[in-house]
């Protein structure tokens, strides 16, 4: 049989970088096939070039043995390929109905005696019925008028999908798709995939969670380096293997975390009651209150868009609270300013390193200066200790283990890793009481996160105070001491994450409490 | 002061300014900041008044400052979009280049403005509209207007119902609000913005046309008096909705009507009046600045 999807040499590169190095990558008709990697190892690359969003350097590619030369997703559309992307593109504005006729939208016709004229106006009320009839033929519990902005992340990937099942795709690509779900969310969306290949659709999973892989796929692919390095059935193989073909060598698929008993240990750092609305007026937090103790991490659980980025935002001083206080050693900071925070002993490792952790476009130095910069160390009277700042910078590329290519050089220079331990490297080094850590090993390798798991765990052994607010529940699970689960800005539940197991957890992300042995929080 | 004559005022001189800020929220909302508004009415008032004082053919004039406009907007993409020239540069340098190039071609003329009051007069371009005339008190408020101050009212209407009603006003929204769902779909972003662009390049050359032929019959460079900036701070207000965009740009209109209207009740001082409208685009900018603010808890951002 001629398999649907075939690519020979296929080759990218950015510059002087290969992200793809002659990748023969081949898809039989009516399989789901796995794609696994690393971060960065060149997954989405090789998707983008088969759905035409990037050109290859070199190389070619044939669709049910056409060659195929695409210029735009819509070459790629109209072989019948579409694709889920990880960061859902959809316009939150429009409607369920509205984004997926996106591009195809359907215009009125008018009939006059034998004649229809195409009127330059859409038809909504016929968009809106195929919609629907789509909708209930693959049983998806969803309204085709409902604005997407109103959607969960589950229903939103839905839609993502209704697009390509209207546009009558045979081949679908899912870039990451079970990133943003809950544990329950995900087991739906395998009986969406499996409800597609009955209809005879051919599905490409790209992955890093071997553990879906291993549940859900016919065959895998596993790419490090840009290079195809693994391709076999999936019931030939196992996590392990899988592990050591993306990274290169054996891993360690677990945090060693020693638990240790913290109740005689002081309460650091206290949040009572806490509270805020986003510009809609909705309460996105909502009476959140916790405390934590001297070398404990608190670990905060949840599904994407619960209220995690605007509790982060609350404790890092990004934005003001409507109720509640937050306390310090007894001392109130509600409301304080990040500076104030800084000097106060709250240091913070921000969601988003680019955004509010870095300034991509000024040297590493002056980066690691970054919010303590009025200290008396690197700054006197309005001007920078130059020799200084250099001085705290080479140390702290020697502590930390930061590979550069020239110690003067920018922070965009260097890779998500490295730019993420100059951050790590800045927080503790100002010695902090507690420590507000969201997201800290986003878009990292796999070495690197081994490096900040330690670097978390040893800041916690030091007697300091860690929040961990994190989207991988696996990461929270392996270095917390106690877990608390945000579910619609609230927190749903608590428990200890020693005895934690992902069912119970999965539950309460998803919101739903159970009654009896379980510790329920205390909810004013 | 007259109430009636307060009202047409405000008709009169909200025409041209509903025609730069329809205009402009296109290329507002594909996320262009079009600030060459202003020239290019400049530029559309300077050719139509230049073609009919030496051809004394309205049409011709109109269509002239219409192809002109058009040409303006692909010059201001091309700048802007496909050469990713800064946008308030580029808008910069129409502003300038319009009245620059009015002030010397009135030199090479050896003329203080472009004077048209006789070909104008001719034309009889003020309409009387039996319908509108026969309502009672208002009549004369809705009536006795130049042709284009209708068309400016009439493309509220039809600026809403293409922005939300057909597939173009769908990109233009998409276009601006996630660029990426609309080309992870194979829509052309760039063609979206220029066509965006281009329209306003359109409606303002217009504009020019209904101040420099209509209104006043002569021009000179000053005749926009700022109502492309004034258009863009109506955009602003409203978020790029037609129909509230539509409503500041009325406001602001009314204020002008009644800048006028009090100097000749005044007299003396009048020329302070002058500045009321543009006092007015101020006070509702920092308003709604202002309830923008206390709305967010979030500290440091732009927000809209």
């Amino acid at each position: 049989m001629v398999p649907i999807i075939k690519t020979v040499d296929l080759t990218k590169k950015f510059g002087d970088f290969t992200a793809n190095d002659a990748i023969n990558f081949k898809v039989e008709e009516g399989e789901i096939k796995a794609v696994v990697g690393e971060n960065g190892a060149g997954k989405t690359t090789l998707m983008n070039m088969i759905y035409g969003l990037l050109q290859p350097t070199s190389g070619s590619m044939f669709i049910r043995g056409q060659q195929v030369d695409f210029k735009t997703p819509t070459d790629a559309i109209n072989m019948g390929i579409g694709m889920v992307h990880q960061h859902f593109k959809l316009v939150p504005s429009l409607t369920v109905y509205e984004n997926v006729l996106l591009g195809i939208e359907m215009k009125k016709t008018v009939s006059l005696g034998e004649k229809t004229f195409k009127m330059p106006y859409l038809d909504k009320r016929r968009a809106k019925k195929e919609v629907q009839v789509i909708i209930d033929e693959y049983g998806f519990n969803l309204d085709a008028s409902s604005r997407v902005k109103d959607l969960s992340i589950g229903a939103k990937q839905k839609v993502e999908i209704l697009k390509m099942l209207y546009r009558e795709v045979d081949i679908v690509i899912f870039d990451e798709p079970t990133a943003v779900l809950t544990p329950q969310e995900i087991e739906s969306f395998f009986k969406t995939m499996r409800r597609m290949k009955e209809h005879g659709k051919t599905l490409i999973l790209i992955t890093h969670k071997l553990r879906e892989v291993m549940e859900v796929s016919d065959s895998v692919v596993v790419i490090k380096d840009g290079q195809v390095v693994g391709d076999m059935p999936t019931e030939k193989t196992n996590e392990v293997e899988l592990a050591r073909l993306m990274v290169g060598r054996d891993v360690l698929l677990k945090v060693d975390k020693e638990y240790k008993s913290l109740r005689q240990k002081p309460e650091v750092y206290e949040v009572r009651n806490l509270s805020t609305e986003n510009d809609e007026g909705v309460e996105v937090v909502k009476n959140v209150s916790f405390t934590i103790r001297k070398g404990e991490i608190l670990g905060v659980a949840g599904v994407e868009g619960n209220g995690q980025s605007e509790l982060l935002k609350l404790l890092t001083g990004l934005m003001r609270a409507t109720n509640g206080n937050v306390t310090l050693h007894g001392k109130d900071i509600t409301n304080a300013w990040p500076g104030q925070l800084r000097k106060k002993g709250v240091a913070m490792i921000p969601e988003d390193r680019y955004i509010h952790g870095l300034c991509q476009e000024m040297t590493i130095g002056d980066n690691t200066i970054a919010g303590y910069h009025d200290s008396r160390d690197v700054c006197s009277r309005g001007l920078m200790k130059r020799k200084a700042i250099e001085q705290r910078r080479d140390a702290l590329i020697d502590k930390y283990d930061i590979r550069i290519s020239e110690k003067g050089g920018f922070v965009s220079s260097l890779s998500g890793g490295n730019a993420q331990k100059i951050i790590i490297a800045r927080e503790f080094d100002a010695d902090p009481d507690v420590l507000i850590a969201a997201q800290p090993t986003r878009g990292v390798d796999i070495g690197a996160i081994e490096f900040i798991h330690n670097s978390l765990l040893e800041l916690a052994d030091a007697g300091k105070s860690v929040l961990l607010i994190s989207n991988e529940l696996s990461e929270v699970m392996s270095l917390a001491d106690r877990i608390v689960v945000m579910y619609k800005g609230e927190i749903i539940g608590e428990v200890d994450a020693k005895q934690a197991d992902r069912e119970q957890i999965g539950m309460l992300m998803a919101g739903v409490k159970e009654g009896g042995e379980e510790r329920e929080t205390k909810q004013a | 002061m007259d109430i009636l004559r307060v009202l047409y005022d405000m008709l009169y001189y909200a025409g041209p300014i509903l025609f730069c800020t329809l205009g402009g929220l296109f290329a507002y909302k594909v996320n262009v900041i079009n600030i060459g508004l202003e020239g290019m009415m400049l530029f559309g008032g300077f050719i139509g008044a230049l073609l009919i004082f030496y051809t004394g053919n309205y049409l011709l004039g109109l269509s002239g400052a219409v192809m002109l406009g058009v040409a303006l907007g692909l010059l201001f993409s091309f700048f802007g979009i496909t050469k990713k020239a800064n946008f308030i540069i580029t808008g910069f340098a129409i502003n300038l280049l319009a009245v620059a190039i009015g002030y010397y071609t009135l030199a090479l003329m050896g003329r203080t403005d472009i004077n048209v009051i006789g070909e104008v007069r001719h034309m009889s371009l003020r309409l009387n509209i039996p319908v509108l005339r026969s309502i009672p008190v208002l009549g004369d408020v809705f009536s006795g207007h130049s042709i284009l101050t209708y068309v400016a009212f009439l493309s509220i209407f039809i600026v809403h119902f293409v922005m939300y009603h057909t597939k173009f006003g769908v990109y233009v929204r998409v276009a601006g609000e996630s660029p990426e769902a609309a080309e992870a779909v194979g829509i052309n972003i760039h063609k979206i913005k220029y066509a965006a662009i281009i329209v306003g390049g359109f409606l303002c050359a217009l504009a020019g046309v209904n101040v420099a032929v209509e209104q006043i019959a002569a021009y000179t460079p000053q005749i926009t008096a700022g109502t492309g900036f004034i258009a863009i701070a109506a955009i602003y207000c409203a978020a790029g909705s037609p129909m509230k965009s539509s409503g500041y740009a009325i406001l602001f209109g009314l204020m002008q009507a009644l800048a006028r209207n009090l100097a000749v009740v005044i007299g003396g001082i009048a020329g302070l009046l002058n500045v009321i409208p543009y006092l007015t685009v101020i006070v509702v900018l920092s308003i709604i600045a202002i309830n923008r603010y206390r709305k967010t808890n979030i500290r440091g951002y732009a927000h809209d």
